[in-house]
């Protein structure tokens, strides 16, 4: 069963060696689409911690659940972020509560991570960039983040949010309007 | 143009930029439209991966998992690898600069060689035994107890983890412990039966010393432990057969590397570990000498 789920998996993944183990080929999901998913987690939460956790929890559910992915179903990628999804979705019920910031806080966002000078300006503004996102509804916020972090297509968003496609890229592009809207009042 | 048109050729355009054409741009539409197209450039180009200081940390508790539940075999695997972090408690206590490093080399693991490879604090015996000196955190410090909650997540993931007061990243896992069956040999001519590789043996012991025992795990073939008894503490020698699936890390306060006979191998504070070929050898002769351990070590032929 492991064999044949592997061999999938590698298939699907195009990995050069199909006959690897299970947990070669678990760490290199994880290598290929961590930063995908942690960005995705960043553009849906508001901070760098929740983040991490609930990344953690998606690989986590991966590996759970990983007997239950079919290639001819869906791309993995698809798949992947069908979960993540579920996984935000799911801490949103569970703490039945937002943390909004508030517009006037984007300008004065500090930088969570000590860096060098050169990467201090761009930190600053994915600060900003993160703090507008917090702006938006949960539904144009998680567009954009299937959008951008996650690579996905316009059809394959539609499919995991239960939307039609070309109402998909009307939010999209409606968010995006209200994203550059937010970043133009604080310039 | 038609609202429509608008966000159907939006809607190319920012395929196109996820597809890395970073010059999308319709001069013809408003700059308004051109605006957006800049921000979602921004949007997917956003390298957010710097901030996340636990993604390594991370990997290694998934893919350890991972293996733990994988088969009864694997299992065995991971409790070898407890056994030698008995040997070395610092490995449960790590910080995240020392993460960091480990990160490094997980993304620039080297040349597969057997030549040791030392940068900074880390010392690489091939590709399959990484050693640190950890001089800043020798210790776990597992006097404060765990609370409620930390314990609750023990007991159903396996493993805890969390800052101490220090500001270190503290690991307990519980991964190992399930009884697995161990075979025990009375007679060293027999211990050759429980692995795979030719089984190596001193030839050379301190007065008074000779075999006690050889302790290997049913059906795994890849490890032994030879114990020796005399008027001191007891001399332990371990032998594993190095792969992707037995590689470990250990720590220490010093890290120092030495040669055996030729082959590349490392002071992990008073214990000696060495590599030929495929094995690997860790000579543990608590209350000896170095000279005398190194003796022991050249020995094993």
């Amino acid at each position: 069963m492991e064999r044949v789920l592997t061999m999938s998996l590698s298939k699907e993944l195009c990995l050069q060696d199909e006959v690897r183990s299970y947990a070669d080929v678990f760490a290199e999901i994880f290598d290929r689409y961590y930063n995908r998913i942690y960005k995705y987690m960043r553009y849906r939460l508001n901070s760098l911690e929740e983040a991490e956790d609930l990344s953690s929890q998606v690989f986590e559910k991966v590996m759970e659940k990983i007997e239950t992915y079919h290639p001819d179903r869906a791309p993995f990628e698809v798949w992947l972020f069908s979960i993540a999804q579920n996984t935000v979705n799911s801490y949103y019920r569970r703490n039945k509560r937002r943390m909004w910031f508030p517009l006037e806080s984007i300008r004065d966002l500090p930088s969570r991570r000590p860096n060098p000078e050169e990467a201090a300006v761009r930190d600053e503004e994915q600060g900003r960039l993160l703090a507008a996102l917090s702006s938006l509804g949960e539904r144009e916020r998680n567009i954009i983040a299937m959008k951008f972090a996650g690579g996905l297509k316009n059809k394959e968003i539609a499919e995991l949010m239960g939307l039609s496609e070309s109402n998909t890229g009307v939010i999209l592009y409606r968010a995006l309007h209200q994203l550059r809207e937010v970043l133009k009042s604080e310039e | 143009m038609e609202q429509f048109d608008l966000v159907k050729h939006f809607s190319e355009d920012v395929d196109n930029i996820l597809a890395g054409d970073p010059q999308v741009s319709r001069p013809e539409l408003q700059s308004e439209y051109n605006d957006l197209l800049n921000l979602a450039a921004v949007l997917a180009s956003a390298d957010l991966a710097p901030e996340s200081q636990k993604q390594q940390i991370l990997r290694r508790q998934l893919i350890n998992r991972c293996l733990a539940k994988n088969t009864a075999e694997d299992n065995k695997e991971v409790i070898m690898k407890n056994f030698l972090r008995k040997h070395r408690p610092a490995m449960l206590t790590c910080s995240f600069a020392m993460v960091a490093m480990l990160g490094f080399y997980l993304i620039f693991p080297g040349v597969l060689t057997a030549m040791a490879n030392s940068i900074g604090n880390i010392l690489k015996l091939g590709p399959y035994v990484t050693l640190i000196a950890d001089d800043a955190a020798p210790e776990p410090a597992p006097a404060t107890p765990l609370t409620a909650e930390q314990q609750a997540q023990l007991d159903k993931n396996g493993y805890v983890e969390y800052t101490d007061k220090n500001g270190n990243l503290v690991l307990i896992s519980t991964w190992g412990e399930p009884p697995v069956d161990k075979v025990n040999y009375s007679k060293l001519a027999d211990a050759q039966k429980g692995v795979s590789y030719k089984l190596l043996v001193p030839t050379y012991l301190p007065q008074g010393y000779s075999f006690k025992n050889a302790e290997c795990y049913k059906g795994s073939q890849k490890y032994i432990t030879l114990n020796f008894q005399g008027p001191g503490q007891d001399i332990t020698l371990m032998q594993r057969l190095m792969n992707e699936q037995t590689k470990y890390e250990a720590a220490g306060e010093k890290v120092e590397p030495v040669t055996i006979n030729g082959n590349n191998g490392a002071w992990v504070d008073s214990s000696l570990t060495w590599g030929i070929d495929d094995v690997n050898y860790i000579l543990i002769a608590k209350g000896q000498s170095k000279d005398e351990i190194m003796k022991i070590a050249e020995s094993v032929k």
